[in-house]
């Protein structure tokens, strides 16, 4: 029945057998899994849902509906065309764990209940480390660890709201929220903590420009849009989220103003462009829940394009920084046409695919009668082409030139930015596959004169604004504090409340249960001797004939394990 | 900026203003659908980002690039630079 297969089992079958090929076949294999799931997506019908009782409760790894398929589609896709972006990778780790990664991303949005998805969700943070300490720099070492640390915190709130939840409700179902109750509260903690809500969301330009230069594509397609699809599953309408978006859309901006490093530069604009998400799942309304899901969707595409562009700049020079890039167009015009592509898409530039899934989002906040938010979107699109569309290349490719000598570009990262472009223009031009894919129906023509006079002015003179000033955006080789300060600057003192807290814990709770192992193993080998301990608190040697000890020993064993098992039930229920 | 380029901005700027003052227009609602209102909001708007977020990083947010290094964790200690030769080799990898 592969209508009923849930997608990530292909995704983690491809991962175990990774490994098991030979190395010139790996990066072609991690190709089969993606689009063994296309094939699968395409056989499954709406409505299906696969239950497995586990304990007293009912999982569900697999439901199948239109919010779900879109998410799935869409990751599907990503995978597919980042693997070929890194079919030159020969690093087996790496490829493993982006499948893993994958396929747990996977396995979030087809989850029908809370306690698969936290699984998946702790996977995904798992996997996704591995991608930046892959880059085997102490620079990513250290990010990585710090992403995995603050991950691990948004993983624990979000199973401290799962149970509450459960306590509550007896329920592991995944619907929406619609009581403020603390275990929602956690729930939503622990999803806005993935989808990079201010204040947590540093973790993302922390980590994502230390990953390596074929992870980070990954990264920026899963962890944040997972997030999206749980918020937009679980809190659609909560006006708190309304607000978010807006800050996070603005704080991107201004941060993107301040980075040097061309792939921090970007991951701002993740959290910029997931602000527009977040305010969609906020308003609510059917058109802003399609808005939101469809930016998901797009912003995959055109994301992934801009990391590619900026990762094709890091592999051929070995730099990353605007302050140390300049005049690179003519060693890659190809790529840079293909970056300006996704460039133009994020910008909102008619013919391209931000330009509609970004004018139905602003749209649906329009309708709903929030304009303060309309303007406050519109500012923050205006940063988006300001920074990506224009500080990022002008510095990057044009410029003065600086003395480098790159590496010729693989052909598979040119073809895979191509597939992306081409996918970007082709929802442009042509957004009817896209629609029939939105959770609702939806009858939405983005070209209209107001929307296209629109677009002209504010990217028009967005651009005269720049080049007037744009001696003022050069790169800087500074760093901008951002909120992941307040665990950094005290790195010692949060190091210790943090992970050594637990593992001390760990090792507290380890030394216990071992200690009280022991004891029973001492006292059922030896039980009279073991009662007759001297006072030096030392166990006396065998005393009793072999026989009377063991038969002894095994009751006495099983007397004391009874009484611990009846113990502690009593004490925990 | 070559000549050819200037007048090719020119004439898109001009362009993108005249959109709103032929073609067809609704009655103003709200306050962008005053004539040109998002020609004078990009330009603004852009400004404004610019000059604010410097502000803002300038007074406040930017510190040299190796602020975080005396304040490493245990588990970071040994923290080089960014371009160590294992860097490009991973990143050639």
């Amino acid at each position: 029945m592969p209508d009923m297969l849930p997608p990530f089992v292909l995704f983690f079958l491809g991962a175990l057998a990774l490994p098991l090929v030979p190395r010139a076949a790996r990066s072609w294999l991690f190709l089969v899994p993606p689009v063994a799931a296309l094939a699968l997506l395409a056989g499954f019908s709406e409505g299906t849902a696969v239950t497995v009782p586990f304990l007293s409760w009912e999982l569900v790894p697999l439901r199948v509906d239109r919010l779900s398929l879109l998410f799935g589609w869409i990751f599907s896709l990503a995978t597919l065309v980042g693997g070929i972006y890194a079919l030159h990778l020969k690093d087996t780790g790496q490829q493993v764990s982006a499948l893993l990664y994958a396929g747990s991303a996977l396995g979030v949005v087809f989850a029908g209940d809370l306690l698969t998805l936290f699984v998946f969700w702790e996977v995904m943070a798992v996997t996704s480390a591995y991608l930046v300490w892959a880059r085997r720099t102490p620079v990513s070492l250290a990010a990585g660890n710090r992403y995995i640390y603050v991950h691990l915190l948004g993983g624990s709130l979000l199973l401290g709201g799962i149970l509450l939840q459960l306590g509550e409700t007896g329920s592991l179902a995944f619907d929406a929220f619609t009581a403020g109750t603390p275990a929602s509260w956690l729930i939503l903690v622990g999803f806005a903590l993935n989808a990079a809500i201010p204040p947590l969301h540093a973790w993302l330009a922390d980590a994502y420009p230390e990953a390596t230069v074929t992870g980070a594509i990954f990264m920026s397609a899963f962890t944040t849009k997972t997030a999206v699809y749980t918020l937009a599953r679980g809190f659609p309408g909560w006006d708190l989220l309304i607000y978010a978006g807006v800050v996070m859309a603005l704080w991107g901006v201004v941060y993107a103003v301040l980075a040097d490093d061309i792939r921090r530069l970007l991951a701002y604009h993740i959290v910029s462009q997931v602000g527009y998400m977040v305010a969609g799942i906020g308003i609510g309304t059917e058109m802003a829940l399609n808005g939101a899901t469809a930016h998901a969707f797009t912003h995959i595409l055109y994301k992934g394009l801009l990391f590619m562009g900026a990762g094709v700049v890091i592999y051929t020079t070995g730099k990353s920084r605007l302050s140390e890039l300049g005049g690179l167009w003519r060693y890659m015009p190809v790529v840079v046409v293909l970056y300006m592509v996704g460039a133009l898409s994020i910008s909102g530039f008619p013919l391209f695919s931000g330009f509609v899934s970004k004018s139905i989002t602003v749209d649906a906040a329009e309708y709903a009668g929030h304009l303060n938010v309309v303007l406050l979107l519109h500012l923050a699109s205006i940063g988006t082409f300001l920074h990506t569309g224009l500080k990022l290349p002008y510095f990057t490719w044009w410029g003065p030139e600086k003395s480098y000598e790159p590496r010729p570009v693989p052909w598979n990262m040119v073809a895979a930015m191509a597939i992306a472009a081409a996918l970007n223009t082709l929802i442009g031009l042509w957004p009817t596959p896209l629609y029939n894919l939105l959770p609702f129906a939806i009858d939405y023509a983005p070209y209209d004169y107001a929307h296209v006079k629109k677009a002209a002015q504010l990217l028009a003179f967005t651009f005269l604004a720049f080049w007037l000033f744009r001696h003022k955006l050069g790169g800087e080789a500074r760093i901008a504090l951002d909120t992941d300060w307040v665990y950094r600057r005290p790195a010692r003192i949060s190091h210790q409340i943090g992970p050594r807290a637990v593992a001390t814990a760990f090792g507290a709770v380890e030394r216990t249960a071992m200690g009280v192992v022991g004891a029973v193993v001492r006292l059922g080998r030896d039980p009279v001797g073991a009662l007759r301990r001297d006072q030096r608190g030392s166990w006396p040697g065998p005393t009793a004939s072999t026989s009377l000890r063991v038969s002894l020993g095994a009751g006495v064993a099983v007397v004391v394990l009874v009484t611990l098992v009846v113990f502690l039930r009593l004490l925990v229920f | 900026m070559s000549r050819t380029w200037s007048i090719v901005l020119g004439v898109v700027l001009v362009a993108s203003v005249a959109m709103s003052f032929v073609g067809p227009s609704k009655e103003a609602e709200h306050i962008w659908d005053v004539k040109a209102f998002f020609a004078v909001y990009g330009f603004v708007g852009c400004v404004v980002i610019i000059y604010v977020s410097k502000a803002v990083g300038k007074y406040w947010l930017q510190r040299p690039d190796a602020y975080y290094e005396p304040y490493r964790a245990p588990a970071e200690v040994g923290e080089a630079g960014r371009d160590t030769p294992e860097a490009k080799e991973a990143d050639h990898a």
